[in-house]
């Protein structure tokens, strides 16, 4: 059993940070998470360079959830980049967010988001929320198969 | 072109020129076959006066003739009783009358010759006279000779064998003729003259009358002419004072030159927005004498783009602008707008020109002013649409970024109190409480606030709309709230209507949601939606029998934040109504509600065809 991250949380915030760990602790998610605090670090650990270069390709996460608004390099940014490269564009990417601006909706869609939801102010409608989501995406939902391994 | 009545007129009897060709014509036609008619008159009659001339000759030469005839039937008669008295009686006096008689015979008979001499007959009548009275003068003469030689009885012998009678029967007799012929042709030449006569007379009394008559008619014509012609004079005369008239009352001044650019004309008016004008100036000195300048009040006017100059080469210039400057002012102030149109004869020849130009100065000026407030007021626009934005911006970032710390608030103290609530005492955890509580009413406020601002920045999308269809949705949706309890739905038959779905929906989400939560106090909810009013003026309604309001408070209900009940009694934010309101005010129409306190309470509104934010009444306040 790998010690892979599985789950990549792209956020700057860190009391939304630590609500969001709090929400997937509640629905046992939490083991293998990676936050990462801006656009640019997201990038280094998905593209496995910078300060994340020891990492492997063949490591890449099964979910990120990624907040919009970052510093550095934002959130729509980091969505083209991921859905631009061959190898990540399968991973399910789903914007975490509080906007709810139907210029994101858009954006965010036509650079082919999977999934968007707008975090609700109330916490529990927030853990409800974050835990149907990971639920859905880790559980419900089958990956495409990692295409490192596929080619060794 | 000059249409008056008489005009008109004159066109349908074809145009004077065209009638006086004609007319002359036939005047002159009239006139020459008159002419015509009476010197063939004065012909005939010479004619006829010369045949009766000549007939009056034939006359007279007959009479001659008959004269001679009877002197020569005297001398015969009187040859013979003359000779016969000689043989007789042998007596002087006899042979002198015989020989007198005698030698009258050859003259009257040459005479009768003579006179006989123009018809054949009659001349061969004269010859056999002649000659039957030589024959007779010839036996007489032997008859006289033989009595004068040889006695009585020779001579009575002679006379007897002469046939002196018979020769004188004969000779008579042809002399008769003669005589009887001469008068039968004169009496035939008599009667062709009397009847030519007659026919001349004819002729000459029918000519006559019918000149006349041509005559009478040709001054009937130049009669009429004469009248038309006077009063097409008069008409001309009063059309001319007409426009004399028009020109010199006219507000705007009318200028015309002739090619060479002498003033034709110069009305009034002209006079007095231009100031006198001297005929004769070449068109190169009218801008210097006029003080003509370009628009900008400075630059003189080029004298040949005058549009009455302009005009005179051929051109057709419309509301040509220019400023002139009155002897005596000090710049060009007063503005002018000049038409100016060339003028051709019929066959397309330039004439000359016509400028007809009136002072604008006071249109400019008015219009500068418009231009001005215009100016004004979309700086004014452009400003308030600024500020608009800006306000929409802000109020949306605002209520943005507030939901990231808000949420924190609510989400640690929910944890805290899932966590650390054991070790808290009551007070401790209803302190929490609060917090919480309070997290969750401004996030409600924010969304509602966030809700109400977008509405402002969304265009509205109009389409037929089964509203009908939203309220269900909406009842449907708000079963959770009503959770239980007896609700009885009354939902009347809704007609389609022209709006945008999504905010209609969120109308009746809003009011039926207000409805649902003020009945809660009530056994048995009645939730009533319908239309009421008519034709036009039908307006949607949402009644139902809960607490209702006060009317006293009826203002304040669309008021953002405004409420009508404590917190404690019934939740709520205070925007709700204030977004319905927004909405309805969107779509062009009005909200209002009635109710009582106790009773129930009902909103109606109505939306309008064209879109837009209507009156708004001073009760109500700006919505955000």
């Amino acid at each position: 059993m790998r010690d892979a991250v599985e789950i990549l949380l792209v956020e700057d915030n860190p009391a939304d940070i630590e609500l969001t760990l709090l929400a997937l602790q509640a629905h046992k998610l939490a083991n293998r998470i990676c936050v990462v605090r801006d656009g640019e670090e997201a990038l280094d650990f998905l593209f496995c360079r910078g300060t994340h270069s020891q990492r492997k390709p063949y490591e890449a996460p099964r979910l990120v959830l990624l907040d919009l608004k970052l510093p550095k390099v934002n959130g729509l940014e980091v969505l083209k980049e991921i859905k631009n490269d061959p190898h990540l564009r399968t991973i399910p990417v789903v914007a975490l967010t509080s906007s709810k601006e139907e210029r994101d909706l858009i954006e965010s869609y036509q650079l082919g988001v999977n999934s968007y939801i707008q975090k609700p102010v109330d916490f529990d409608q927030f853990r409800k929320v974050v835990g149907q989501a990971g639920l859905y995406w880790m559980v419900v939902n089958h990956p495409a198969p990692p295409a490192g391994e596929e080619q060794g | 072109m000059f249409s008056s009545v008489p005009e008109r007129r004159a066109a349908v009897r074809g145009t004077p020129d065209q009638r006086a060709g004609l007319s002359t014509r036939a005047l002159l036609a009239s006139f020459v076959v008159a002419l015509g008619i009476i010197a063939g008159i004065h012909l005939l009659s010479q004619v006829n006066s010369r045949m009766l001339a000549e007939n009056q000759e034939k006359v007279e030469h007959t009479l001659e003739l008959l004269q001679v005839v009877n002197s020569v039937r005297y001398l015969v008669v009187e040859m013979r009783a003359a000779s016969n008295g000689y043989v007789i009686a042998g007596e002087d006096i006899y042979l002198a009358s015989y020989y007198g008689a005698q030698s009258q015979l050859d003259p009257a008979v040459s005479r009768l010759r003579g006179l006989a001499a123009d018809n054949p007959q009659q001349q061969q009548r004269c010859d056999q006279v002649g000659q039957l009275l030589s024959t007779y003068v010839q036996d007489r003469g032997y008859v006289i000779s033989e009595r004068k030689l040889r006695g009585a009885e020779a001579g009575t012998s002679a006379l007897r064998s002469t046939k002196g009678r018979q020769q004188v029967e004969s000779i008579l007799r042809l002399l008769s003729d003669i005589d009887e012929e001469e008068q039968l042709l004169l009496a035939e030449r008599t009667r062709k003259v009397q009847s030519a006569s007659v026919r001349f007379t004819l002729i000459s009394w029918t000519g006559g009358s019918v000149s006349v008559a041509l005559l009478l008619v040709v001054f009937y014509c130049l009669w009429r002419e004469n009248a038309l012609r006077a009063q097409a004079e008069s008409e001309l005369r009063s059309s001319r004072a007409l426009l004399e008239s028009i020109l010199n009352s006219m507000g705007d001044g009318v200028v015309a030159a002739d090619p060479e650019g002498r003033f034709t004309l110069f009305n009034p008016a002209a006079e007095q927005i231009l100031g006198r004008g001297a005929s004769a100036i070449p068109p190169q000195q009218w801008t210097e004498q006029f003080g003509v300048y370009l628009p900008d009040g400075v630059t003189p006017y080029p004298a040949e783009q005058l549009p009455l100059a302009r005009a005179l080469r051929g051109a057709s210039v419309d509301c040509a602008e220019m400023r002139i400057r009155r002897s005596g002012e000090a710049s060009a102030v007063h503005w002018l707008s000049v038409t100016a149109r060339p003028m051709h004869d019929v066959e397309g020849r330039l004439t000359g020109g016509v400028a007809v130009f009136g002072n604008v100065t006071d249109r400019k000026r008015a219009e500068e002013e418009i231009r001005n407030l215009n100016h004004e007021l979309e700086a004014r626009l452009a400003d308030l649409r600024a500020s608009n934005q800006e306000l929409e911006a802000f109020t949306y970032s605002v209520s943005h970024d507030l939901r990231a710390p808000l949420r924190q608030v609510h989400g640690f103290s929910k944890v805290i109190a899932e966590q650390y609530g054991s070790k808290l005492d009551a007070q401790g955890q209803h302190y929490l409480g609060r917090i919480e509580q309070g997290a969750a009413q401004m996030g409600r406020l924010i969304d509602d606030l966030l809700n109400l601002s977008r509405l402002g920045r969304q265009p509205l999308r109009r389409q037929p709309t089964q509203i009908a269809a939203l309220v269900h949705e909406v009842r449907t949706e708000l079963e959770s709230e009503i959770n239980g309890r007896t609700v009885e739905w009354r939902i009347l038959s809704l007609p389609p209507v022209d709006c945008d779905p999504g905010l209609m929906k969120q109308v009746f989400a809003n009011l039926l949601a207000n409805s649902v939560k003020y009945t809660r106090p009530r056994e048995r909810a009645l939730i009533e939606v319908g239309v009421s009013g008519c034709n036009g003026d039908q307006a949607i309604f949402v009644r139902d029998n809960g607490v209702g309001f006060s009317m006293k408070y009826a203002g304040k209900l669309f008021g953002v934040f405004q409420r009508l009940h404590r917190a404690d009694e019934f939740e709520g934010t205070g925007v709700g109504l204030a977004t319905v309101q927004r909405i309805v005010h969107k779509h062009g129409g009005r909200i209002w509600a009635d109710g009582e306190e106790g009773k129930g309470a009902t909103f109606s509104f109505t939306l309008g065809k064209q879109d837009g934010e209507p009156q708004q009444p001073a009760t109500e306040e700006a919505a955000l």
